[in-house]
């Protein structure tokens, strides 16, 4: 395995394992790649001022000058959606990395450490295990006030459990493997040997995770807006675009239908991209019939 | 056996006690001084350092704790600070309905999960798998609350298959025994009025549970394609058993623990989903009971809901932990 | 060895070759012309490597092979069972032909109790609970368990290697099989159990004239417990015979070499094990010709082009090569 070349090893593989997708997750990820540039620049591709009220074109159907239609407002829906894609894809970003990069900080040192240590970290995940993600949110957000950043920050304390336990599980199955102690025997020093021998190891399956999680971090984040304790007014974020729409479902049911079907899109993207990721890294898979 | 279920459920009070206190140091971790939020809004200097005495934030941490230990014991969370009654009969009126949801949906997830779960593994790799498969993952990537608008508007204000909101229809009176509409209308023993309440849940528990369903389906799918796979199948074969038992009594047993484990951890969840829910379908429940408390900041309403969460969740794990035993002799080794 | 033999075969194999089809996918022949005959109450062996098709074969006459294309026939009592519709097989399948398997931890039901799954065998075919019951009980004395009581209400992983044994066993032949297969049941059993368990197979053969196919690599285990030997390679019957014939007399360079490789206790310890160079080919790269011309000591030209017929020297000992060895015991 990659007892000299630690880092080749993965680049080499990964490169490999690309070369050979089919048209379907092509497609899957340059949608995956739009989204993303979207939730970066989508302020400066929105045709319209967000927004901007103007209630003299309220709530128009979708048509040629709006896309989508306008809201009760008068603020065109599709330049609303552009930027409420940095909102809901930005925050759902920052819990992620939040998550991921404590999680695996802590996996890691609960796997390596001491035993104590290993102790402790877990009852802390298990207690976080108890108390369903969106109860956290509400509790930050009495304290803190009701705001995306709340409702982040919540996310990110309820969701680094899970990473630290996967990692710690995927870094104990490395920590027994024989070419580890092949590589000790050789004098590499401890460092060197968690750095370039076991985390690159331990590490490739994280982005499977990570990216199934976008999907769910997603639906919580807009959920919370949804309910006023996350984006406030007059924040694009979907969620709260999904509210705004909320009254007025009878007279321009696009208000509604529209957002949703936009956080819907990019959930199950995410979902089969995570699931091509699986694939692509192990396709032994394929032949259990895991599609 | 029964000696390893009394042993459990001794443990629960020391759980109980146990996330008691971590909602205590929950508290103490939030920015800001409670007692200016009880006071409220507009509260002068004076009446924020009277609310700190009545609090009692001005002794020891100590103190602080057992006092709130003992209020707890005795059901004293508080006062709610925009209702003006004991939280406790607050939460009383609003969490039976909450059960009821989740029980509902908890219905529905399974009746649906296990079927899906068994029929995609062993038609693995088929159109129809194929076909089911794409539906749950819709199911599980759909928006909870976009879901619930739209089905209430297509099948509520359009179709009128469905009852738009609500819990009972208006004007109905209902004898409140538990406060659960359906049961309280089965005890008072109106047959059809208990079926219009049966009609009014089923919508919001349905959009509750779809997302479950999906997760629940892929893990028995999972199993159950493990299992079939295994050697000990060849043998119940060999031994010239229908298809029909085969799988019920041999192949889904054994697949059936880590979907339970899942099962039970999707109670908690769904129970801070119902919040979701609640608000569109116009239903009372702890979810909307929180998020006007969260608003309202009624500082004392969102402990008492927090701490409940903990109660509830740790209560159904422990039920979880039970029942994985009753279903595997394996797991049973240590009390044996 | 055995007792008295009646007239009619209790299986016949005839010309049997097996094909699978994987998705996408030439045909793959796996199994080639197989011809074998068991007659009541005799212990046929089936010996060879791993991939020699010994497996393939047990599972063929239970009809549990999935997706595979028969030629040729399966008579079980006179009647082809490649023919039988699903139904027909689910009543012969432990009632008449029952087989056990090697390693009984996995294929016994971990979360079922034992005796569930013995009486199980029974209740499915119609008999009651409690007489479902008390046969069982009654077989697990026999078959030497002191409390069958206990044994009835535990689970699998509380017991031994050599006892889950017994109880495949048990389940094999509670609904009195006239056929049992046994694919390979002592080798996942330490050499005292192993000897406890052929002992056992023994007594019950002759007790209840049960006909048994034994499928082995060991050609130990074979020696003392055979009447006849049929030995496979790839998917072949290269030689077959009494297992007199075959252990004193084998023609075939295979049977030798798998007879040379047993360690013996006169052997010279300072010398190698003799062991047969190369592995079994898999279906698709099988040689032209002999079959085992790629691995075989004495493989002449004609070998490599022509594959042998075979050849009958006794009343049913024949074998399958153009050079075969004539010397005695090697």
């Amino acid at each position: 395995m990659s007892l000299i070349t630690g880092k080749s090893f993965i680049s080499n593989t990964f490169y490999k394992k690309v070369k050979w997708l089919s048209f379907y997750e092509k497609f899957i990820f340059a949608a995956i790649i739009v989204i993303l540039l979207t939730a970066i620049f989508g302020g400066r591709l929105a045709p319209y001022d967000p927004y901007y009220v103007n209630l003299e074109d309220s709530l128009l159907p979708p048509s040629s000058k709006h896309w989508f239609g306008t809201d009760v407002n008068g603020r065109d829906l599709f330049s609303r959606v552009l930027v409420g894609a940095s909102s809901s894809l930005l925050s759902t970003l920052a819990v992620i990395a939040f998550a991921a990069i404590v999680g695996t900080i802590l996996g890691t040192g609960a796997a390596l450490g001491p035993r104590w240590l290993d102790e402790i970290i877990m009852r802390i995940s298990d207690v976080a295990f108890a108390f369903p993600a969106l109860i956290l949110s509400l509790g930050f957000a009495a304290a803190l006030g009701p705001s995306l950043s709340s409702a982040v920050i919540a996310l990110a304390l309820t969701w680094w459990p899970g990473y630290a336990r996967l990692v710690r599980t995927y870094v104990i199955e490395i920590k027994y493997r024989e070419y580890v102690d092949a590589a000790r025997m050789l004098g590499v020093s401890r460092n060197r040997l968690i750095f370039r021998h076991i985390l690159p190891n331990a590490l490739i399956n994280l982005y499977v995770q990570i990216t199934i999680d976008v999907s769910a971090v997603l639906l919580v984040i807009s959920g919370l807006s949804f309910i006023g304790i996350g984006a406030q007014a007059p924040s694009a974020e979907w969620g709260a675009l999904v509210a705004d729409g909320r009254n007025y479902i009878l007279a321009g049911s696009w208000t509604v239908v529209i957002p949703g079907a936009v956080i819907c899109i990019t959930a199950v993207l995410f979902n089969l991209a995570g699931d091509a990721l699986r694939v692509i890294n192990d396709p032994t898979l394929l032949r259990k019939g895991e599609k | 056996m029964a000696k390893f279920v009394l042993r459990r459920l001794a443990m629960v009070p020391v759980v109980l006690w146990l996330v008691a206190t971590l909602v205590f140091f929950m508290i103490q971790l939030i920015p800001g001084d409670p007692a200016r939020v009880a006071a409220g809004r507009n509260a002068t200097l004076e009446q924020v350092q009277a609310m700190q005495q009545k609090l009692g934030l001005n002794k020891p941490l100590v103190e602080q704790y057992v006092s709130f230990l003992n209020q707890t014991i005795h059901g004293d969370l508080g006062t709610s600070i925009f209702t003006f009654r004991p939280v406790l009969t607050d939460l009383g009126q609003v969490l039976p309905s909450s059960f009821e949801l989740v029980f509902a949906a908890m219905l529905i997830n399974i009746a649906v999960a296990i079927p899906l779960g068994v029929i995609t593994a062993i038609f693995r790799g088929t159109r129809t798998d194929f076909a089911l498969r794409i539906i749950t993952l819709l199911g599980a990537t759909v928006p909870v609350f976009w879901l619930g608008l739209v089905l209430q508007y297509l099948l509520g204000a359009q179709m009128r298959i469905f009852p738009i909101s609500g819990q009972k229809p208006s004007g109905a009176q209902i004898e409140r025994i538990t406060g659960m509409t359906t049961i309280d209308a089965l005890a008072s023993g109106n047959l059809p009025l208990f079926f219009m309440t049966l009609h009014y849940i089923a919508l919001p528990a349905f959009v509750l549970s779809t997302s479950f369903i999906a997760v629940s389906a892929r893990t028995l799918r999972s199993g159950m394609i493990n299992i079939l796979d295994s050697d000990f199948i060849t043998l119940a074969r060999a031994k010239g058993i229908s298809n029909f038992r085969l799988i019920l009594r041999h192949a889904l047993r054994n697949a059936i623990l880590p979907t339970f484990t899942i099962l039970g951890m999707q109670v908690g969840w769904m129970l801070g989903s119902t919040v979701l829910v609640e608000s569109i379908f116009g239903r009372q429940g702890i979810g909307s009971y929180a998020t006007t408390a969260v608003l309202q900041k009624d500082i004392f309403a969102v402990i008492a809901v927090v701490l409940v969460m903990g109660v509830v969740v740790t209560l159904v794990n422990l039920l979880v932990d039970i029942g994985q035993k009753l279903i595997d002799p394996r797991l049973r080794i240590s009390d044996a | 060895m055995s007792s008295q033999k009646s007239n009619q075969p209790v299986l016949e194999v005839s010309d049997l070759s097996i094909s699978i089809t994987p998705k996408n996918d030439s045909p793959i022949q796996i199994i080639n012309n197989l011809n074998f005959t068991i007659n009541s109450g005799e212990r046929v062996a089936i010996v060879g490597e791993s991939g020699s098709g010994k497996t393939v074969t047990a599972m063929a006459i239970m009809q549990l092979l999935d997706g595979a294309h028969y030629q040729g026939s399966i008579r079980f009592l006179g009647e082809d069972l490649v023919k039988k519709n699903e139904r027909e097989l689910r009543e012969i399948r432990g009632g008449k032909i029952a087989m056990i398997f090697q390693d009984s931890l996995s294929t016994l039901n971990p979360i079922m109790k034992i005796g569930q799954q013995i009486t199980e065998v029974l209740m499915i075919r119609g008999v009651n609970r409690t007489s479902a019951r008390n046969r069982a009980l009654t077989l697990l004395s026999e078959l030497g368990f002191e409390k069958p009581l206990t044994i009835f209400n535990h689970y699998p992983h509380q017991f031994s290697g050599g006892m889950r044994q017994r109880v495949m066993i048990a389940i094999a032949l509670i609904a009195q099989p006239q056929l049992l297969i046994a694919d390979e049941p002592t080798t996942a059993l330490d050499v005292r159990i192993q000897a406890e368990v052929m002992n056992l197979l023994n007594d019950l053969a002759e007790k209840k004239r049960l006909s048994v196919i034994l499928i082995s690599h060991d050609m130990g285990v074979v020696a003392g417990f055979a009447d006849r030997v049929v030995v496979m390679y790839s998917g072949r019957v290269v030689e077959q015979g009494g297992v007199q014939e075959i252990y004193r007399k084998p023609k075939h360079p295979y049977t030798r070499a798998l007879l040379n490789s047993i360690p013996t206790v006169n052997r010279d310890p300072a010398c190698d094990l003799p062991f047969i160079k190369g592995i079994t080919p898999e279906p698709q790269n099988r040689p032209s010709g002999c079959v085992f011309s790629d691995r075989c000591t004495q493989v002449q030209d004609l070998c490599k082009t022509t594959s042998p017929e075979f050849t009958r020297i006794a009343s049913r000992h024949e074998y399958a090569c153009f050079f075969p060895g004539n010397d005695g015991a090697v």
